[in-house]
Formats: structure tokens, C-alpha cells, sequence
């Protein structure tokens, strides 16, 4: 399936993921008492096959990733996946903590820590097209997967031709010098009807 | 005619603002930059009907806080809005340190229309 998206819809899908990584920014800070300010880059938005995104995850995290994943439910149902790079996230997961976690309750609580501003991440996404489709959208539990970026697409993603929608904003923590990714996936083929959400919307505040 | 100012990178929220003002305010004339850079441009030919201004923070090139730095001498920070999904600590501290109006994004009709209100009456 080949997916050509219009400036409008480009521009709602950069926006609405901007409103997620900006809460998703504040959690970070909130996490680490806001002893440090998460800076923020404008979202990349790509629309490839899977195994692209595969690829470009496999150079920038060191073949090493942590996803949160979540179901959503209502107009339109998929899949959205938080992305970290495994070693900033342990990095951050550190600096949030206090030094005196014993190293084998760090692992435990990376994972906490890491699905907490995933959960946080998607459900502002989700949230703010929500409120501007006035519709309801429900979440499942989400779930949290580390290991190479293959790995852990494998399991609910036979197809890596499948095209997605990739977009993802660069953190930066300057106090500790620790750049990292935050990125966020929809299969393709699930979001035909939000896209028609989005042009709807457009259309009505064009229509004023 | 009064003039409300929006500066944000996003087309979608440029609309949504001015369907928003059309809405409440339609003694209102909206202006729409899309960056600091371009409102750089437009402020001096407005400045004098300018009542309120909308700034965004996360934007490609300046940011939202570094315009107001540009800008706190010539448009009065109680007549600006930081508006931003960003509400981390010290970004907040920063804008109110300014002594402009910080309001959380996404914008709802009714807490835009409330937000108005008050900066329009300050």
C-alpha cells in the first residue's frame, strides 16, 4: 500500500505528536524532580516501508531499542510504539533516580519509568485528537519490549514491507550532555480512517 | 481594526485559532506568522492595533521565549501567550519570569475564549 499524505494532514500529524513529546518532556523533567530541561527538536515525519525504519533505528541506537507499545480503540484502531534508544533511556533512567537504587532494582525500574512516559507520550497524542474529533479513543495497557529493533518488530509485524508512519523528535539533556530519540509509529494501513478524521476536521475550520 | 497575533510553525493551529477567534472575537483581526523570524516582519506594521499575541515555543529557528526577548520592549508581556504542549518547570518559570501568560496546549474554545477575556481586559 502506497500512502502519499497532504500538507494539512503532514501538518495535524507533526502537530499532534509535538503535543505528546512536549508532555512527554515535562513527565521526563517532573520524573528528575526538574532539576533538568529536556530540549526538544521539531518532528521528522517519514512514511516508509518497515524495515526502513528498522534500519535507521538499528544505526541510531546501537541495534538496541526499548518500545512501548499501546492499542488504541474508537474511530480509528491501531498501534502506536514509543521508541527509545536502550542507552539513553538507561541513562535517563539513571539521572531520574536516586543513587542508592541497587543496580539489580535498576532494570526493573527503567522499565517502569520508560512505559510510564510512553503511556504518558501516546495517551497526549491520542488525547489531543480526541478532543479535536471530539470522539472517544480508549487505550489498552501498554507493553514493553527491549532487544535489536528486529527483534522486537518480529513478533507482531510478519510483514517489515508493511509501510509506516514514522516520527520522531530529538531530546537533549545539556546538564549531562545525553542526546537522545523519542519516536512514534502508526501501521500504515490502519490510519486511513484518521485520515479522513484529519480532512474532515480541516475542512470544518475551513468552513467557518 | 484590533489585531491578535499567532505565531506557530503549524498550519493546524493557525486555523484552529482563527476559527476559534472568528468565533468569539470577531471585533478581532488574526495575523498568522509561522515563525519568530516572519513575526519579526510583520510586528512593526502592526504594533499599533496589536492586543494580543500568541507565541509558540517549540519552532524551527527561534523559539517562542527567545521572540519574546526580541520582542519585550515594544509589545507589553501581559498582552503575550506562551502556548505550549511543553509545560515542563522551567519553561513555565521562564515565561512567567517574563511576565507573559503561559497556557498549556492543545487550546479548547473555551479556555481560549478565557484566556482572551483576560489578557484583552489587562
Amino acid at each position: 500500500m502506497s500512502l502519499q499524505l497532504t500538507d494539512d494532514q503532514l501538518d495535524l500529524l507533526k502537530e499532534v505528536f509535538n503535543l505528546g513529546v512536549g508532555r512527554a518532556a515535562a513527565s521526563l523533567s517532573k520524573l528528575a524532580n526538574n532539576k533538568y530541561e529536556v530540549v526538544l527538536s521539531l518532528p521528522k515525519l517519514q512514511i516508509l516501508p518497515l524495515r526502513d525504519m528498522v534500519s535507521i533505528l538499528e544505526t541510531e541506537s546501537n541495534n538496541n531499542i526499548t518500545c512501548v507499545s499501546q492499542n488504541y480503540t474508537g474511530p480509528f484502531n491501531g498501534t502506536a510504539h514509543m521508541i527509545y534508544s536502550h542507552a539513553a533511556s538507561l541513562r535517563l533512567v539513571t539521572m531520574m533516580l536516586d543513587s542508592n537504587v541497587p543496580s539489580e532494582r535498576l532494570s526493573e525500574l527503567e522499565s517502569d519509568a520508560l512505559m510510564e512516559i510512553g503511556n504518558v507520550l501516546i495517551n497526549a497524542c491520542l488525547g489531543a485528537l480526541s478532543r479535536m474529533f471530539k470522539a472517544e479513543i480508549e487505550t489498552e495497557l501498554p507493553q514493553i519490549l527491549s532487544g535489536t529493533p528486529e527483534n522486537v518488530f518480529k513478533k507482531g509485524h510478519p510483514n517489515f514491507d508493511l509501510p509506516v508512519t514514522f516520527i520522531r523528535s530529538e531530546f537533549q539533556i545539556k546538564e549531562e550532555n545525553l542526546k537522545g530519540y523519542i519516536s512514534l509509529f502508526l501501521e500504515t494501513d490502519k490510519i486511513q480512517k484518521l485520515l479522513e478524521m484529519i480532512d474532515q476536521y480541516n475542512q470544518e475550520l475551513m468552513g467557518m | 481594526m484590533s489585531i491578535l497575533l499567532i505565531v506557530d510553525d503549524s498550519k493546524t493551529i493557525q486555523k484552529q485559532i482563527t476559527h476559534f477567534t472568528a468565533q468569539h472575537f470577531p471585533e478581532l483581526k488574526v495575523v498568522t506568522a509561522s515563525s519568530a523570524e516572519e513575526a519579526l516582519t510583520l510586528i512593526p506594521g502592526i504594533i499599533k492595533d496589536l492586543r494580543v499575541a500568541i507565541f509558540d515555543f517549540n519552532m524551527d529557528g527561534m523559539t517562542g521565549l527567545e521572540l519574546i526577548e526580541k520582542v519585550k520592549d515594544i509589545i507589553p508581556t501581559n498582552k503575550i501567550i506562551l502556548c505550549t504542549a511543553n509545560i515542563q518547570e522551567a519553561i513555565k518559570a521562564k515565561a512567567h519570569g517574563h511576565g507573559v501568560n503561559f497556557k498549556e496546549k492543545p487550546l479548547t474554545m473555551d479556555n481560549f475564549k478565557e484566556t482572551i477575556n483576560i489578557v484583552l481586559k489587562k
